[in-house]
């Protein structure tokens, strides 16, 4: 289990994070859903460890840090290197066996081509190929579904099940509801920097047709009323 | 906007970044371009001072530096963005711009041949999309530890090429200093593998802590250097047996360096190196005496450095 007790992060005077408070069970999926600047990566980056802040981040796992899998929103690939080799780095990071690449590559990447030439969706399957190699218990999705074609979009929402059932902890950030709805136990709405709401699956819709009507409102109208109509 | 001003506008963007980066590692931008041609003018002196091959040595460093620049993401940037006239005469333009200095100094000692090879080199890299990134992985010792070696032997394939080519030309002509010469010129491309600190999520991912990262680091520095250097190192020991020590004393020198480098990369993590510390190491790679004080002093900057992020 993790627990956020009253994390606040800052920039100098600008202060992204207020009083987070959350606690992330094992075998269980969390949602975290935001506007674009809401603090859901800021908010991943103080649970990575890989920015300061205030307030305590608490887990039974030490260092959490090396068991946890985290898959950025736009990973970085370096130039002049396979996928198989980039399996192969982040497996020797975590001290882990890559074994029989061919046999994982469940999203048939063309393993011995340059990572850097692969497709946006092509990349973000290698990189969650890659943290679901290591023997992580914690996952950290930053939007898994971008860009990914529909039927990868099915296996990983069947891999995302699977590992709650295996007792992971898994969170996502997503900007697509549905992926949410068929993964997520709980889902955490960030509104500026402050959770305001964490919603059980039974109410999911109910916060979908809330969200609906804040993004939408009358800003469709606004746009192409006086121009197309 | 015409394609003269798209030119200028594309070419006045590119001194603002230049010179946001001299002010990123604390300089101000004059001193920035002061210490770069003050650089320049007495690597050349020492070059000359030293070495009769120096033209030939310098027409190779023109082509090193020129091929840094030749950033495929970049070039495909611009071909996107650009009309092709105007990216035709960008690329030229780029392509000649860092090789200039090259060709004047070698135009001023009158070594027309290395000048002509250089400025022919500089056009057909301009002209060619051959050279950009090859879509077929060269394959490489270094898999099992795929990093700073993969990608670096990869990028600088070509480079050494023309190091080995400079060791044949060595042995056929029985000049052992320019053989000597390759060995230390294998080690000083290794040196360029660990010129640039890697993003904080490629240090995150490790479960060492920061002692162990940086032996590790260490460690695979060393066993991929020798794995490079030993052709060469042995075909001298073959054909110059006297010259063993020498031989044995560049590949010592040359791990020691390396291992600098190596903690120098982590020294100002997640930055860059700041330019007192650079001053520094290239002070010590000078006095190699000064290296034993060195090396435990990065070790311990650099550990202080990464456990921020590991510990």
């Amino acid at each position: 289990m993790i627990t956020m007790k009253h994390v606040n992060k800052s920039y100098g005077n600008h202060q992204v994070l207020y009083d987070i408070q959350a606690a992330f069970e094992p075998g269980c999926v969390y949602g975290i859903v935001g506007e674009n600047g809401a603090g859901k990566t800021t908010l991943f980056k103080c649970l990575l460890g890989l920015e300061t802040y205030e307030g305590q981040v608490e887990s039974k796992w030490q260092p959490l840090k090396d068991h946890l899998g985290w898959l950025p929103t736009e990973s970085y690939f370096f130039p002049y290197m396979t996928g198989r080799e980039y399996l192969q780095l982040v497996c020797n990071a975590r001290k882990t066996e890559l074994g029989d690449a061919t046999e994982k590559n469940i999203f048939d990447l063309p393993l011995d081509e340059f990572a850097v030439h692969y497709s946006t969706g092509m990349k973000k399957k290698l990189a969650l190929l890659g943290i679901l190699l290591q023997p992580n218990e914690v996952f950290i999705l930053d939007e898994p579904f971008n860009g990914v074609d529909i039927q990868s979009n099915i296996l990983i929402t069947e891999i995302i099940l699977r590992l709650r059932s295996l007792g992971k902890t898994v969170l996502i950030s997503s900007h697509i509801f549905s992926t949410l709805r068929d993964t997520c136990d709980e889902i955490l709405l960030l509104q500026q920097g402050r959770i305001t709401q964490k919603v059980a699956k039974a109410d999911f819709d109910q916060l979908e047709r809330e969200m609906k009507d804040v993004s939408i409102g009358d800003r469709v109208d606004r746009l192409l009323g006086g121009v197309h109509e | 906007m015409s394609d003269n001003q798209t030119l200028e506008h594309y070419f006045r963007l590119q001194k603002s970044l230049l010179e946001r980066w001299i002010a990123d590692i604390g300089l101000p931008v004059w001193a920035g371009y002061l210490l770069a041609v003050a650089a320049f003018l007495l690597g050349n002196l020492i070059l000359f001072y030293k070495t009769d091959l120096a033209p030939y040595l310098l027409m190779l460093l023109g082509g090193l530096v020129l091929l840094s620049f030749n950033q495929p993401d970049k070039i495909n940037f611009l071909q996107a963005v650009y009309p092709a006239p105007v990216f035709r005469k960008i690329r030229l333009l780029e392509c000649l711009a860092p090789t200039l200095p090259f060709l004047l100094v070698l135009g001023w000692v009158q070594a027309f041949l290395p000048l002509l090879l250089l400025a022919g080199f500089a056009v057909l890299v301009a002209y060619s999309s051959g050279l950009r990134v090859s879509r077929i992985p060269l394959p490489t010792p270094f898999g099992s530890q795929p990093f700073e070696f993969l990608v670096g032997f990869r990028s600088t394939f070509i480079w050494l090429l023309a190091v080995h080519g400079l060791l044949a030309i060595g042995l056929i002509t029985g000049n052992v200093n320019l053989g000597l010469f390759a060995l230390m010129l294998v080690f000083a491309t290794t040196l360029s593998y660990y010129g640039q600190p890697e993003d904080r999520y490629w240090v995150w991912l490790h479960n060492d802590r920061a002692e162990a990262f940086l032996w590790l680091k260490i460690k695979t520095a060393w066993r991929h250097s020798l794995m490079l250097a030993a052709p060469c190192a042995l075909i001298l020991m073959g054909f110059y047996p006297a010259y063993w020590y020498i031989v044995l004393a560049i590949v010592v020198i040359g791990l020691v360096y390396l291992s600098c480098f190596v903690l120098g990369k982590y020294l100002n993590y997640p930055q860059q190196m700041m330019v007192a510390q650079s001053i520094v190491l290239g002070v010590g790679l000078f006095m190699p005496l000064l290296l034993f004080w060195l090396l435990p002093f990065f070790y311990r900057k650099s550990v202080l450095k990464l456990k921020a992020i590991l510990s």
